[in-house]
């Protein structure tokens, strides 16, 4: 063998046993190289009419669908082995957890949703680019990454795989100045938010001389906290805190989400949002354990702040997009207080939470995207959502589902997902903080109600415009409705496994 | 393995709904008729509970019990005790009567109406049986949102106001109920190590009277709104007023009683020493929801909203009735919960015909109806004096022996509420002289028909059951009694000033 080739084949011996730990992640990615691929060489591609750019991807799209449902088939690989193939790889930058595998899980549904919804969305507004779906493929395995990751530095890099994406996808329609504007505002913000995470980082080295999560809680331990420590913590939460959009670091998100293509603002609030509290609970549980009195207040705060003005600010909103953003928000603010409790059950609770908000939020903006028509959203819903029960009644009883499931009504998952999150409160003694959360979801059910009064109640406002469903839209929605019934009327088998997902994190 | 029969009960209409679901929209007719003989197949599957409910036999009947989810120790857990046999056969008996006085006013998306009122029937029905307090939160809940339907989509130009209304009113009490629910459940499990929702588990330990206080105030505040007690009354003019005639009959017979039966049921048991210490408080409140809901029924201009007034009256003598917590009191209250149902139900049935002769509810645009529609004009007389409480007729069984029960303990409170008794005479009389009596003002009144063989088939069957109570109430009196002994033994088991002096020295006991 060359012997130029030697430090090559180390380098291999040493994460070869690791590589069965990321087969889900580079399935994902391998495919997105192939999605672009495909197009470069104009295979099974058709150009469009005298646009050179915008040729016809066929293959693209089926072929980040196939990527992603190998990925899904891979992590139930995982999950189904997690006794013998459970630990930590690439010297303790990757570990496979029951969290870490659930969660991914969670996002390559969300994924395939995504995906399913996005077909028709871009065939309708010609966005006919082979990178649309690289895009979203990447970012998917950004964060996969992202809450395997048991390291500080592999946080970091995750974390910029999964925004960079998600920054240009918010631009991608850049004929709009709105799009431009928000992808800019996005890519700004969360530039300045990973500065804050960084620094955080640095000081976090610089005071325990470790990226590696356990050793950082080993370090830490519970004695009292030096002010760098603590100042350490808060930068890192800063930046955690625009991430996943809590209040005071949410000001860019309804601006982005109403800016981006309709099915990317559903993947930015489930998939974005996910990987990034994922994230930050492994974090605070892992390496801030000990200082949990520390950090619990602060939580505690964001919370409130986060429920209240998320659903104010929503209240007043006639952009469902707009709307949906600031329902986000407030969602956001539900799963910390699951943070607060700092309980296996509330863990359990935020696991459920999770996978209840991503099925209910996108399937709610699936019929935002089947609502829409070419070059108009329709997004207004005092304008475009009056009578839509009436003219499309199956569109219309699948909002009023998630709809209701957002606000908690049974049997649907977002009720069993608040019942777990008020469990997990009560249990942990913080009642008031309940309480709190319960006034919260009344101020919710206001706006979520003014959706369905407009779609069964209301009456459309001039000529209403003729939609057709295409058939994966159709299969994302019929896959989110009967999701969110099956978590909301046998919770049982779900809760049992969010319980066991989180058994090693406490 | 038995029969899971009150499961049967509580499914059937969602097994109708499937039925409706295969029928087209456009067939009117055939979703009435398909949804009228499910309701009377209802009713009839349910009538046996009368029978085959072992009046000396145990505490609950016909459980059901499996495991549902079991990592947070939730069961389905299903049965009835005599009281709620009364309440489930006066909501299925109501059904069939409700479907058919919508059969000319609902005309709009016919199909999604009457899918809607079967399930409202299953969660109402649910309310009733669970024995679990988590799948008693579930058909609260559930029963929400076909009524908020109801109301927004077929309801009168105020409809939305008053169904986003209705729903966060209950919406907010639901939940401070489910946290109460919660620390319930986890001081539980804090004291014996496992987790339960079942009533029985949670009636079987002490709570200190301290945390008894802050969760009967939760769970109390959840049925106050429902019930209503003043002064958490505000929905219900609005929700009453603006639904359809099956919404507000359905309103005011059975969901108002969600709220009386959860006092009953849940809120007083599991809290007896507070619902004793604050017995005072909730008497105040009774007494002042019968008096002001008399005064402003006394000035309404407008029928329905005057039956909706008096509702608020009627639910105070409920809530005064249960506590007197002696068995005359309980018992009056409980056949007073099913007398409302009845003649409150058939009101707002006479509105709806009256509404549907006249597009109007003003008393002033009446005047004279009794020589146009004879018949009429005797079921109305006869349902006012059932609501009135004229002896004879069902009220009075019940309005007496809440008094009665009320005078043994709190002899004032009994004394000012017999005001209320003597105003609802007053305006209910008023109103029906103003509409039946006097001369013909208005041209449009002449030519009025008499009620047709489909009102006849809604009115006649309620009024047979007013006379039945009223003349012969033994049967109904019997079927309860065990059960309310046995609630006002369990409340009063404790002795009331030992418990008091606990809350200074917080000592176990």
């Amino acid at each position: 063998m060359n012997p130029e080739l030697q430090p090559l084949v180390d380098a291999y011996r040493l994460i070869d046993p690791s590589l069965g730990a990321i087969v889900p992640v580079v399935l994902v990615s391998l495919f997105a190289i192939f999605a672009l691929v495909a197009d470069l060489f104009e295979l099974g591609t058709t150009r469009g009419p005298g646009e050179g750019e915008e040729g016809l991807p066929i293959m693209a799209p089926y072929l980040s669908i196939l990527g992603v449902v190998l990925g899904l088939v891979a992590i139930g690989w995982q999950a189904l082995r997690l006794e013998k193939v459970g630990g930590s790889y690439f010297n303790g930058m990757i570990v496979v957890d029951g969290f870490g595998v659930f969660l991914a899980a969670v996002i390559l549904v969300g994924t395939l949703i995504t995906l399913l919804v996005t077909v028709g969305y871009c065939r309708r507004e010609n966005i006919q680019l082979a990178e649309y779906y690289y895009l979203i493929l990447m970012s998917a395995a950004g964060m996969m990454l992202l809450v395997q990751s048991h390291n500080l530095v592999m946080i970091f890099a995750a974390l910029e795989l999964m925004s960079v994406g998600v920054y240009v996808l918010t631009g991608f329609r850049r004929r709009r100045v709105r799009a431009i504007e928000g992808a800019l505002k996005y890519f700004v913000l969360g530039a300045f938010s990973t500065g804050f995470l960084v620094y955080g980082i640095a000081l976090l080295y610089g005071l325990t001389g470790t990226f590696d999560l356990a050793a950082m809680g080993a370090a830490v331990g519970d004695g009292p906290a030096s002010p760098l420590l603590l100042a350490g913590l808060a930068l890192v939460l800063v930046g955690f805190g625009f991430k996943v959009a809590l209040v005071p670091f949410h000001m860019w998100s309804p601006d982005v989400y109403q800016a981006a293509p309709a099915p990317i603002t559903g993947f930015m609030a489930t998939g974005v949002k996910t990987a990034a509290f994922a994230a930050l609970a492994r974090f605070l549980m892992t390496s801030f354990d000990g200082l949990a009195n520390q950090w619990i207040p602060v939580l505690w705060v964001l919370a409130v702040l986060t429920m209240f003005v998320g659903n104010v600010a929503a209240v007043r909103q006639d952009d469902i997009k707009r709307m949906l953003a600031y329902s986000s928000i407030a969602h956001a603010g539900y799963l910390v207080v699951a943070l607060v409790a700092d309980s296996s059950l509330g863990s359990a609770a935020f696991v459920y939470y999770l996978a209840a908000y991503t099925l209910m939020t996108l399937g709610a903006f699936a019929v935002v995207v089947a609502l829409g028509v070419s070059g108009d959203e329709s997004t207004s819903i005092s304008r475009d959502y009056g009578g839509v029960a009436y003219r499309h009644p199956m569109l219309g009883a699948a909002m009023a589902l998630f709809m209701f499931s957002l606000i908690g009504i049974p049997p649907t998952a977002g009720f069993f997902g608040k019942f777990a999150v008020f469990s997990a409160a009560v249990d942990a003694g913080h009642v008031g903080l309940a309480i709190l959360m319960v006034i919260a979801s009344v101020i919710s059910a206001y706006y979520y109600l003014k959706v369905v009064v407009a779609m069964y109640m209301g009456a459309p406002e001039g000529e209403p415009a003729r939609i057709e469903v295409p058939a994966m839209t159709t299969i994302a929605l019929i896959a989110t409705v009967v999701g969110v019934l099956a978590l909301g009327i046998y919770p049982g088998g779900w809760i049992e496994l969010a319980r066991a997902s989180v058994a090693g994190l406490q | 393995m038995s029969i899971p029969y009150l499961t049967l009960i509580v499914f059937l209409p969602v097994l109708g709904m499937a039925l409706l679901a295969a029928i087209p929209g456009t067939s009117h007719d055939a979703i009435r008729k398909t949804t009228l003989a499910v309701t009377i197949a209802h009713f009839a599957l349910s009538v046996p509970l009368w029978w085959l409910y072992q009046t000396s036999g145990a505490p609950y009947q016909f459980i059901e019990r499996r495991p549902w989810v079991t990592a947070f120790g939730i069961e389905y857990h299903l049965g009835v005790d005599g009281v709620t046999v009364l309440l489930v056969l006066l909501t299925t008996f109501l059904m069939p009567l409700a479907v058919l006085s919508s059969w000319r006013y609902i005309d709009r998306h016919v199909k999604e109406y009457h899918m809607l009122m079967l399930l409202l029937t299953t969660g109402m029905l649910g309310v009733f049986v669970a024995l679990d307090l988590f799948v008693f939160y579930v058909f609260w809940e559930l029963m929400l949102v076909p009524m908020y339907f109801i109301i927004g989509i077929w309801g009168a130009e105020q409809r939305i106001y008053a169904s986003v209304k209705f729903f966060l009113y209950t919406f907010v009490g639901g939940l401070l109920m489910l946290v109460g629910i919660l620390v319930l459940y986890f001081y539980h499990h804090n004291l014996t190590g496992t987790y339960s929702y079942a009533l029985a588990d949670l009636l079987a330990i002490d709570v200190p009277l301290r945390i008894q206080l802050g969760l009967f105030l939760a769970f109390g505040l959840a049925f106050a709104i429902k019930v209503p007690m003043f002064p958490f009354h505000t929905w219900l003019p609005d929700a009453h007023v603006q639904a359809p005639t099956a919404g507000s009959v359905i309103l005011a017979a059975v969901m108002l009683k969600m709220g009386t039966y959860g006092f009953y049921r849940f809120a007083i048991p599991l809290f007896p020493d507070a619902a004793r210490v604050l017995l005072p408080w909730v008497a105040t409140l009774a007494v002042i929801g019968i008096l002001y809901g008399a005064m402003v029924a006394l000035v309404q201009p407008n029928i329905k909203k005057l039956v909706a007034y008096s509702s608020v009256s009627h639910l105070g003598f409920v809530m005064l009735g249960l506590f007197a917590f002696n068995t005359v009191g309980v018992q009056g209250s409980v056949i007073q919960m099913i007398n409302h149902g009845l003649s409150t139900g058939a009101l707002f049935f006479i509105c709806g015909m009256l509404y549907e002769r006249r597009h109007t509810y003003e008393i002033e645009s009446f005047g004279g109806l009794s020589g146009v529609m004879p018949v009429f004009a005797t079921i109305f007389m006869i349902v006012t004096l059932s609501s009135i409480g004229l002896p004879g007729l069902n009220g009075f069984v019940g309005e007496f022996l809440i008094l009665v029960g009320m005078f043994q303990t709190h002899p004032y409170m009994a004394g000012l509420s017999t005001v209320g008794v003597i105003l609802a005479a007053y305006y209910m009389l008023r109103m029906f002289g103003r509409v039946m009596f006097g001369p013909i003002d208005d041209e449009s009144n002449r030519g009025l028909p008499d009620l047709g063989r489909r009102e006849l088939a809604v009115l006649v069957p309620i009024v047979i059951v007013i006379v039945w109570i009223g003349v012969y109430p033994k049967p109904f009196l019997d079927r309860t009694a065990p059960s309310v002994e046995r609630f006002v033994e369990h409340v009063t088991a404790t002795d009331l000033l030992a418990v008091e002096e606990s809350i200074e020295v917080e000592a176990p006991r």
